[in-house]
């Protein structure tokens, strides 16, 4: 999917139909299999600890009572759309986006924040990788005695990396909003494969209405 | 003791690197400009990184060791003394090798960008491994520190030592150059003949080997130098 609104539309509203019950994250897996490109370039480390979580949650709500294996299809179909969409990310989009829907002032300035956020996901990524090989080197495991200091690292290198960043943007001049112009380019199936997902959402939560009527 | 790369293609998101090389006992210098991928492939060396195609073969090599382009990367502890001690040492004895000592209880985070540098290199080169990788070593340093850290990798008189670094003033007697060139590393010999083949040579370096080749100093320098030129006419 080309078009950045469309598929920021497509993962809401996925999310959303997931996120309701067994059928619409049944539909939006059928969706994810058909209209995306699935495991290309998806970070299977991070869906693998993301995933992990996912279980160790199910586990504990299905032992104290709750719907331990419900939450479990449909957190595992929406951590599989937000792997699609990080993945078909481009450095940009979130600008793009930010300005056309609300302009050149809180767009731009949510935009940035998004741009800078994901920026700040894919440079932390590499530095747990570094992490790791340092440990490595050191004959240390990696088990949750070496999580803390590692997690320690990670924000300590994210938060003055903010910082570096805040300041070079206040010594350049910036105060609020800025002038961007977007462009989205459009891709052949875009607008059918985001009706669907939208029917998708629509199906799913006519089905949660009949099944509370 | 061998290290051999053998056909080795990494790719990254529009570039690769292409190694294939065989590092013998002794210090090399693998250089090149910023982003040409010396760090990738000094991680390929220490086996966090897993090339697309090719293999890596060593003999003799039973203990590896990398010092980190960025040593905030290799803290494990929230003090000076305990990220001494997960390195297996004794912070009695790093300590005052680095000048730390007041600062035994300091978090290694909150250091100054040499302090952490000193600090962790000093650690790696007392582990004395088989095979020693230095990625960019002297950024954050001055230059009498670089020195401190020539003389004490040129002090290590066994193994495999690589240094990764685009750094062309401060630099130990080394054995080997290689260079990053156009995605593919380079092997441009022994020195001092080497320096004549390196087309990443600093400007007075370039002018000291010209003005040698103007005095007659032998035809391996002459030819050097014109390929030098040939080279630097070009960019």
């Amino acid at each position: 999917m080309q078009d950045a609104r469309l598929r920021l539309l497509a993962t809401i509203t996925l999310s959303g139909a997931a996120v309701s019950g067994i059928p619409g994250a049944g539909l939006t897996f059928l969706w994810w299999l058909a209209c995306t490109p699935r495991w290309d370039k998806v970070p299977r480390r991070g869906i693998l600890v993301a995933f992990l979580f996912i279980v160790i949650t199910a586990v504990v709500l299905q032992i104290s009572g709750g719907p331990g294996i419900s939450y479990l299809v449909r957190f595992s179909v929406i951590l599989l759309i937000a792997a699609w969409a990080y993945t078909a990310f481009r450095p940009g989009e979130l600008m793009d986006v930010g300005v056309w829907l609300f302009g050149d002032g809180i767009g731009f300035d949510l935009g940035l924040v998004g741009e800078m956020s994901l920026q700040s996901l894919q440079v932390s990524a590499d530095d747990l990788s570094r992490i790791m090989t340092a440990q490595r080197m050191k004959g240390i495991g990696w088990n949750w005695r070496t999580f803390a200091p590692a997690l320690a690292t990670l924000v300590h290198l994210s938060l003055r990396r903010a910082d570096d960043q805040a300041g070079i943007l206040a010594i350049r001049g910036y105060r609020k909003g800025g002038t961007h112009i977007p462009v989205f380019p459009k891709g052949k199936w875009d607008r059918v494969t985001t009706v669907c997902a939208l029917a998708i959402l629509c199906i799913s939560l006519l089905s949660v209405q009949v099944v509370v009527l | 003791m061998i290290l051999a790369l053998h056909d080795i293609v990494v790719q990254r998101d529009g570039w690769s690197v292409r190694a294939d090389a065989r590092f013998a006992e002794g210090i090399h210098l693998v250089t090149g400009r910023v982003g040409s991928g010396k760090s990738t492939l000094a991680h390929l060396l220490a086996g966090s990184v897993v090339p697309e195609t090719g293999r890596t073969v060593s003999e003799g090599i039973t203990s590896v060791q990398i010092g980190l382009q960025f040593p905030e990367h290799q803290v494990t502890a929230a003090t000076v003394a305990g990220e001494i001690r997960s390195w297996g040492l004794d912070p009695q004895v790093i300590m005052p090798e680095t000048a730390l000592t007041d600062k035994s209880g300091v978090n290694p985070l909150l250091l100054s960008g040499g302090e952490l540098r000193r600090l962790e290199l000093a650690c790696v080169l007392r582990k004395d491994p088989d095979l020693l990788l230095l990625d960019e070593p002297f950024s954050s340093l001055d230059c009498k520190e670089k020195n401190a850290l020539c003389h004490r990798i040129e002090n290590r008189n066994r193994g495999i030592t690589i240094i990764f670094s685009h750094e062309t003033w401060h630099l130990p007697r080394i054995d080997n150059l290689w260079e990053i060139v156009n995605g593919t590393l380079e092997n441009r010999g022994t020195i001092p003949d080497a320096l004549t083949r390196w087309t990443g040579a600093p400007p007075l370096l370039r002018r000291l080997i010209i003005s040698r080749m103007d005095a007659g100093d032998g035809e391996v320098t002459r030819s050097g130098c014109r390929m030098l030129d040939s080279v630097f006419s070009q960019q």
